[in-house]
C-alpha cells in the first residue's frame, strides 16, 4: 500500500495539505497534487503509475465529475480507483458520481478514519 | 306707471348706455390684453411641453421597472436571507472548528505535561537502576505519543472548515453578483448612475449547500455508504432502493 502513488485533486490548497498529511500518516508517501481536473488529467498521464485518485467535485476549469468521466472513458485508467471527496451530499449528486464511475464517496467534513476506511475499501474490494 | 317712474327708467337706461359705451371703448384694449395673456400661456406651455413629454416618457419607463421589481422581489427577497444565512454559517463553522482545535490542543498540552512527568520518572528510575519500571513507563509514553498522533489527526480534520467556509463565502458572492446584475438590468436605460462594478465569482468552485456540520455529514455519509455497499452486493438495483435510503 505504501508504494502506491496517490493523485490528490482539489482547488483548495488547505484541503490538499490536509489530505496529503492524512495520507502520509496512514502510510502513503507517494502523493501527486493537482489543483483542478485539467491539471489532474495532465498529471495522470505524465505520472503514469497513479494507483488511487482522491478528487474534489467543485473546481474551476474542469470539475471533479467531468474529470472522473474523462478518466473512465480512457481504457488506460478505467481501473484506477477513484474516491470523490466533496461537500455535496444530496442523493442526486451521489447517483451522478456513481454513474460517472467513482468507487467511493466521502462527504466533507470527514474524519481521517473515514478516509482510511474508504481507501482500504477501494483498494481491496470484496 | 307714473311720470316719475318713467324718468327713473330713463335714467337707468342712460346709465346702461354709458356703461355699454365704456365697454365698447375698452373692448379693443381688453381683447389685446386677453390675446397677450393667451399668447404668454401658450408660450409657457410650448416651453414646458418637452419637459412634460419627458416626464410622461419617464413614467412610462419607470412603471414597467417598478412592475418588474414587484414581480422580481418575492424571488430575490429570498436570496438576501440566504446570503445572511451563508455568512452566519461561516461564523458558526469558524467557531466550531476553532473550538474543536482548542479542545484538541488542550488535550495535547495535558498529554505533554503527563509525558514530561513520566519521562522524569524514567530518568530517575534509570539513575536508580530500576530497569523494569522504566520499561513499563516507556511503554506508557509510547501509548501517549500515539494518542498525541490521534489528536493531530483531529486537528487536520477540523482544518477542513477553511475549504467549507471558502465555498460558503463564494456562494454568498454569487448571490450578491446575481442581485447586482438584476439591479443593473433594472435601472439600465434611464439612469447614468454607476450601480457598482461586477462582483467576481469563481463559478463551479463552490456548492451552495456547503456546511461544516459533522452530525449532518455523518448522517449523509451513512446513507451514501449504504448506497455504495448495497450496489456492490446487488442489494440496491433501482432508483426506488436509493430513494428508500435517502428519503
Amino acid at each position: 500500500m505504501a508504494s502506491l502513488k496517490v493523485l490528490v485533486v482539489d482547488d483548495s490548497v488547505t484541503m490538499r495539505r490536509i489530505l496529503i498529511n492524512i495520507l502520509r500518516m496512514v502510510g502513503f508517501d507517494r502523493v501527486v497534487e493537482a489543483e483542478d481536473g485539467v491539471d489532474a488529467w495532465a498529471k495522470l498521464q505524465s505520472e503514469g503509475d497513479i494507483g488511487l485518485i482522491l478528487t474534489d467535485w467543485n473546481m474551476p476549469n474542469m470539475g471533479g465529475l467531468e474529470f472522473v468521466k474523462k478518466v473512465r472513458s480512457d481504457p488506460r485508467f478505467r481501473e484506477v480507483p477513484i474516491i470523490m471527496v466533496t461537500v455535496r451530499g444530496v442523493k442526486e449528486d451521489v447517483i451522478e458520481a456513481m454513474k460517472a464511475g467513482v468507487n467511493n464517496y466521502i462527504v466533507k467534513p470527514f474524519t481521517p478514519q473515514v478516509l482510511r476506511e474508504k481507501i482500504e475499501k477501494v483498494l481491496s474490494p470484496v | 306707471m307714473t311720470e316719475r317712474d318713467v324718468q327713473k327708467l330713463l335714467q337707468e337706461l342712460d346709465q346702461v348706455r354709458s356703461q355699454v359705451l365704456m365697454f365698447e371703448a375698452h373692448l379693443p384694449e381688453m381683447l389685446e390684453e386677453a390675446k397677450a395673456r393667451t399668447k404668454a400661456h401658450l408660450l409657457a406651455f410650448e416651453e414646458s411641453f418637452p419637459k412634460l413629454r419627458h416626464a410622461v416618457e419617464f413614467v412610462g419607463q419607470v412603471v414597467p421597472t417598478i412592475n418588474r421589481m414587484i414581480r422580481m422581489w418575492p424571488e430575490k427577497a429570498g436570496s438576501i436571507p440566504q446570503a445572511t444565512s451563508n455568512l452566519h454559517k461561516v461564523t458558526e463553522a469558524t467557531e466550531t472548528a476553532t473550538t474543536e482545535i482548542m479542545d484538541v490542543v488542550d488535550g495535547i498540552m495535558a498529554h505533554i505535561g503527563d509525558l514530561k512527568a513520566r519521562l522524569q520518572d524514567v530518568l530517575e528510575g534509570i539513575r536508580k537502576g530500576g530497569q523494569k519500571s522504566c520499561d513499563r513507563t516507556l511503554e506508557e509514553v509510547v501509548q501517549d505519543l500515539d494518542s498525541v498522533n490521534d489528536s493531530l489527526f483531529q486537528i487536520l480534520s477540523a482544518l477542513q472548515f477553511q475549504d467549507i467556509t471558502a465555498q460558503q463565502i463564494e456562494a454568498t458572492k454569487a448571490i450578491l453578483a446575481e442581485l447586482n446584475q438584476e439591479l443593473k438590468a433594472l435601472f439600465k436605460g434611464f439612469t447614468r448612475m454607476e450601480i457598482g462594478e461586477e462582483v467576481e465569482v469563481r463559478h463551479g468552485t463552490f456548492d451552495r449547500q456547503a456546511n461544516y456540520d459533522r452530525k449532518e455529514a455523518k448522517v449523509k455519509q451513512g446513507m451514501i455508504d449504504r448506497v455504495f455497499e448495497g450496489s456492490s452486493t446487488g442489494e440496491i438495483v433501482s432508483q426506488d432502493d436509493i430513494d428508500a435510503i435517502f428519503d
